[in-house]
């Protein structure tokens, strides 16, 4: 601690001396710099003033060309100048007319090649342009002057009253004034200055070196001075051939580099001195330290060891052991712990023998603790396996069972019985029992009842019943049963939850052993986590039953369900939605993502969804009204309406859920509806429209019609007139067919002669139509509304002609269907045909075959609809069979047994 | 002076004959089809100088029929609907129709229209205030009757023409529909708005950049239309 103590302070002092000595020398070398500025600014302040009086001067005498006034008065001013100022060698001052010369306070007189000489000398060290418009005095970088020596000069331009440039001052500065002052270091100070100008010429350097080995040893100098300008670095100098310290610092204004240099070994010599001498401070702390510490060693551990020893040997329980302290050279506290020793093992050694005596005590002490703690372990063990079946079993029984096993074997009880009485519902209690042992199942059954009874009578006292000895003869609260077999005690304890009795616990044991206070408390603990288990289960059920009918629900609704949670995962989705999308091979364990289930989907299915709108309301967690799904997928589109709901509970949001309802059917029906209008609509204004133009044309002043045309304009209207009445009547006759109201006017018929009616009169109004009647063996008399067949047998025929463009041949077959009691009429044409998918529909109303072919025919598309309902009301059938440009073969069927029937 | 040929289209040979009769009367060279493709085969061969086209023809419909013309020719089309309901009207005038009767429809009437279209589409009605017209990209010959936009030529339909004529000379003022409809179709169409809608969607498809939204003819909600000089903005 002393050393380190040392050691720090020592460093402290170091480091001090070694901040005092760069401060000294800091110090040193600012004093310097600041002597130079001193000297250089003095300079400048001699010049301005000589300039400012010779400017007076001139100007005052301006009007004056040559005169003596203005030469003495300059005299006089530079002698005085001189007089007070030595700092300069030379002044010359050049103005108007006039050139003084002074070399050290004398008037020069100068030769006219002197004067050229000091013009040159000027213009060869100051641009002239530059010079001409300073204000401020320029100095010259160093120079040789006009004696070959080394010179500094200051100048300043001359300026009449109105600022014209009329001449200049040039002083040459004293270099040895400089010299003196660079020279002059102080005795502490073992280094050197030097000074360069502002172009890194040499002002000033002490040695005699040739300015080439200057520059090249100055190289880190000027490498610094780029970058600051002052600052200290240490250097290895060529021209000393040694290491040195270097402070430098750029003048201001001047523009000049002043520089100190020492040998770094020298300044820092005392330094080292005081290092050295630190460390050899330590150490010698360190030696004395050290041996001190061998000596107190060498005294103290042996008598230590010794005491040791000793400690060891009462802890094996030996107390004769006596410590002896023969050394003399043992200090005094040492001898005294060794007493001190001796009186405590004597102590210890008493301690012990009444501790012998004790013992006895103790340890039935100590067994009562251990017998506690085996019946805490026992309730932990019971507790442990209530809540571990929890865990892994599934029903309560399973539950129950694992927990009477265990109780079983911790209490050493032979049957566990629990009676569950259901709440709200009678009858529907539950008792359950487990053993242990081996019993016939008649006894089981009998004492399950017993124990049941006692749990009964627990649950509904709500107390604790407890028979210490079930053989009691007299007691008559005892089954039979039970006092006859070997059990001998039982207790009952009713199961409580939040001051609630769920049921009860009833245990036999064939020990003849009391329930002591701490079995019933263990009792009542497993009791207690009983009813937790049994209230929680109770509620699972609940909770189960009615998750079942919701979801027994949802899935059998007619719509397809999605819910989706906050992220868009599918929570649930009901087996319709997955239908719908044709997504049945769906992994719907998975995790599903709505947006990955979309791209799930079938690409051979074209699927239309709002999607841009469902994600906005599922973003805002609002509801979604409507939105229509259209589905393609081998060449059937169904279409479905789509709502989205938000779903909360009071404070969150779960998610959201979209319902899809298939309305392909309505939308079909709608279509169908709308065709229908615009169908009925166009045939009934078509010829409307005739009949409209073409009266309105025969009634036109403006033009004169020919007899032709207003013949061909009343044909016209008639024409379309019978073709409008034909229309009602038929629209007339579906909507009674449809309304039910259809009535027949029977009467027995041959219907050969019917068919023969109505073919010749197809075969003259249609000539180039050739029709063949076949007629199969004796056709019997039917009971028919003549009018209403003939109907149907125009329409079929007309229907044939109509889409006969080519084949023109149509044939009327009849024939009688013994078997069936029916006859059978056949209309076939060898035209256009019907296809597959239309056969079923060209019977409903307004239907239409659209292609190219029949787009040329025109029709209401409501003959085959009421023929098919006319021959219903006769209790026949009307089919088709075809195959498109095969022809079509159209078949009725009307029963003969109602003629019979009619006829009697 | 040779007459004007019109060409009938419609699948009902009754309402073909009167129409035929009655336009023969007021001076017409009349043709006649009963379908779709007989037709655009009767267009190319008749070169009628109006058609008067049903919309339930066999074959081709008469959508159809008027967008292929309308695909090489600005002759005046006259749809027959007879479904009576707006939306046949509206798709007819998408289609490119100059103007619909509906069935069923008054002699009187037709000849009406025949003469309201035809007098559109031959003389021009607005005297430019100058031979051209330029609003920002949009530039418009008078003289040859032309428009271009960035350069590129622009086919516009009589009816469009005039109406995009009829705005740049009132370049960057509301014009009120039915001012508008007076001075196109005339003034017995001042009411139909439906006329002037589907024209101006038309032209806009033509000649904005994009039509739903538009930068040249601007909507002014109730009021009317105007086109904006995107020179000085």
């Amino acid at each position: 601690m002393i050393v380190i103590i040392l050691g720090v302070y020592l460093a402290v002092n170091l480091y001090e001396k070694k901040q005092d000595i760069e401060t000294t020398y800091n110090q040193i070398f600012t004093s310097k710099a600041e002597e130079v500025k001193d000297y250089m600014r003095r300079t400048f302040i001699a010049l301005q003033y000589l300039d400012e009086q010779i400017s007076t001067i001139i100007c005052a005498n301006k009007d004056v060309d040559v005169d003596k006034k203005i030469e003495a008065k300059v005299n006089d001013l530079i002698q005085y100048m001189f007089y007070y100022h030595d700092d300069f060698e030379e002044i010359f001052v050049k103005c108007k007319h006039a050139n003084f010369c002074y070399r050290e306070k004398n008037l020069v007189q100068l030769t006219t090649e002197e004067e050229i000489a000091w013009e040159q000398f000027l213009w060869n060290n100051v641009d002239y342009q530059t010079f001409v418009n300073s204000t401020t005095p320029t100095v010259s970088s160093i120079t040789t002057g006009l004696e070959g020596k080394k010179a500094i000069f200051i100048t300043k331009p001359l300026r009449t009253e109105d600022g014209q440039y009329c001449g200049y001052i040039l002083s040459v500065i004293n270099m040895k004034k400089i010299e003196e002052i660079l020279n002059k270091t102080s005795k502490d100070f073992p280094g050197y200055f030097a000074l360069l100008d502002h172009k890194k010429r040499v002002i000033y350097f002490p040695q005699p070196v040739s300015a080439s080995t200057l520059s090249e040893s100055l190289v880190p100098l000027f490498k610094e001075t780029e970058r600051v300008t002052e600052g200290t670095f240490k250097y290895y100098s060529s021209i000393y051939k040694r290491e040195q310290i270097l402070n430098f610092k750029t003048l201001e204004d001047l523009d000049w580099i002043i520089w100190s240099a020492a040998p770094y070994f020298i300044v820092y010599l005392s330094f080292y001195r005081n290092l050295i001498l630190s460390v050899f401070m330590l150490l010698i702390a360190i030696i004395t330290i050290l041996w001190t510490k061998r000596i107190l060693l060498k005294r103290m551990v042996q008598p230590l060891k010794e005491l040791n020893n000793v400690s060891k040997e009462l802890a094996t329980g030996r107390f004769s052991y006596r410590l002896e302290m023969a050394n003399n050279d043992i200090p005094q506290e040492i001898k005294e712990l060794g007493n001190r020793f001796k009186d405590m093992a004597l102590d210890l050694k008493q301690a012990y023998l009444l501790l012998k005596r004790q013992g006895g005590v103790l340890e039935k002490q100590a067994q009562e603790y251990s017998q506690e703690l085996l019946m805490k372990n026992k309730e932990m063990v019971a507790l442990y396996a209530v809540a571990s079946s929890v865990s892994n079993k599934n029903t309560l029984f399973d539950i129950l069972n694992q927990v009477f096993k265990i109780i079983m074997k911790v209490l050493e009880i032979d049957l566990v019985t629990i009676y569950i009485p259901q709440r709200g519902e009678v009858g529907k209690e539950s008792i359950y029992t487990v053993w242990h042992g081996n019993y016939l199942q008649k006894e089981k059954t009998c004492f399950t009842e017993c124990a049941g009874d006692f749990a009964k009578i627990a649950v509904k006292e709500k107390k604790m019943i407890m028979i210490d000895d079930l053989q009691k003869k007299n007691d008559e609260q005892i089954p039979f049963a039970l006092k006859w077999s070997n059990f001998k005690t039982l207790v009952s304890m009713p199961i409580y939850y939040k001051n609630m009795v769920l049921g009860a616990l009833t245990l036999i044991s064939s020990n003849s052993r009391h329930f002591g206070e701490k079995d019933l408390a263990i009792l009542q603990t497993i009791c207690t986590q009983l009813g937790v288990i049994i209230s929680n289960f109770h509620l699972i059920n609940i909770i189960n039953e009615k998750h079942q009918t919701l979801m027994a629900t949802i899935n059998s609704m007619c719509e397809g369900l999605v819910f989706l949670d906050r992220k868009g995962k599918i929570i649930y989705a009901n087996p319709l939605f997955f239908k719908m999308f044709y997504l049945n091979n769906i992994d719907q364990q998975k995790e599903l993502y709505i947006d990955n289930l979309l791209k799930e989907i079938n690409p051979e299915i074209d699927l239309v969804l709002p999607y841009k709108e469902m994600k906005k309301h599922f973003i805002k967690k609002q509801p979604f009204h409507s939105g229509q799904i259209s589905l393609t997928y081998q060449e059937r589109t169904r279409y479905f309406l789509i709502q989205g709901f938000p779903v909360h509970t009071n404070k969150s949001f779960l998610g959201y859920g979209y319902i899809i309802h298939d309305i392909t059917r309505e939308k079909e029906v709608d279509n169908l509806k709308s065709s229908l209008l615009s169908t009925v609509s166009h045939e009934l204004r078509s010829p409307l429209t005739t009949i409209y133009g073409s009266a309105e044309s025969l009634l036109r002043k403006d033009v004169v019609w020919s007899r032709e045309e207003e013949i061909e304009f009343m044909e016209a209207i008639v024409e379309e007139s019978k073709r409008l009445r034909d229309l009602i009547d038929n629209i007339m006759d579906m909507s009674k067919i449809e309304a039910g109201v259809f009535k027949l006017d029977r009467h027995a018929v041959d219907i050969t002669k019917l068919i023969e009616r109505v073919v010749k009169r197809h075969r003259f109004m249609y000539p180039e139509n050739e029709f063949v009647v076949d007629i199969l063996g004796n056709i019997p008399f039917v009971f028919i509304d003549e009018r209403r067949i003939e109907q149907v047998l125009n329409n079929l025929l007309e229907n044939a002609i109509k889409y006969s463009p080519m084949d023109k041949t149509i044939k009327i077959k009849v024939e009688y269907l013994k078997e069936e009691n029916v006859l059978k009429v056949g209309v076939i044409d060898h035209g256009i045909g019907i296809a597959c998918q239309d056969q079923a529909a060209i019977f409903g109303r307004f239907y239409r075959v659209e292609n190219a072919k029949t787009a040329r025919v025109k029709g209401s598309g409501v003959g085959l609809s009421i023929a098919k309902g006319i021959i219903k009301n006769h209790g026949g059938e009307i089919w088709v069979e075809s195959e498109l440009g095969h022809g079509s073969k159209f078949y009725f069927t009307l029963p003969i047994n109602n003629v019979e029937g009619e006829i009697k | 002076m040779k007459k004007p040929v019109a060409l009938v289209v419609d699948d009902e040979s009754n309402i073909l004959r009167f129409v035929r009769a009655n336009l023969r009367a007021s001076g017409f060279e009349v043709a006649s089809a009963t379908t779709g493709t007989e037709a655009l085969a009767k267009f190319e061969s008749e070169e009628p100088n109006i058609i008067i086209l049903d919309i339930m023809l066999p074959e081709l419909d008469g959508f159809s029929v008027c967008r292929r013309i309308r695909q090489v020719s600005d002759v005046p089309i006259i749809m027959i609907t007879a479904k009576g309901d707006m939306q046949d009207a509206v798709e007819g005038l998408n289609a490119g129709a100059d103007d619909y009767v509906t069935k069923p429809f008054a002699v009187e009437e037709l000849l009406a229209r025949v003469n309201a279209v035809l007098r559109r589409s031959q003389h021009d009605f607005c005297q430019p205030s100058s031979d051209q017209i330029k609003l920002g990209n949009l530039y418009i010959d008078m003289a040859q009757r032309r428009v271009y936009i960035n350069g590129e030529a622009v086919h516009l339909t009589p009816t469009e023409f005039k109406l995009l004529i009829y705005l740049a000379n009132q370049a960057d003022k509301v014009v009120p529909h039915d001012e508008i409809l007076e001075a196109i179709w005339g003034s017995e169409y001042r009411e139909c708005t439906h006329y002037l809608r589907v024209s101006i969607g038309r032209l806009r498809q033509k000649i904005e950049v994009d039509p739903g939204n538009p930068e040249y003819i601007v909507t002014c909600s109730g009021v009317g239309y105007m086109i904006r000089n995107l020179n000085v903005s």
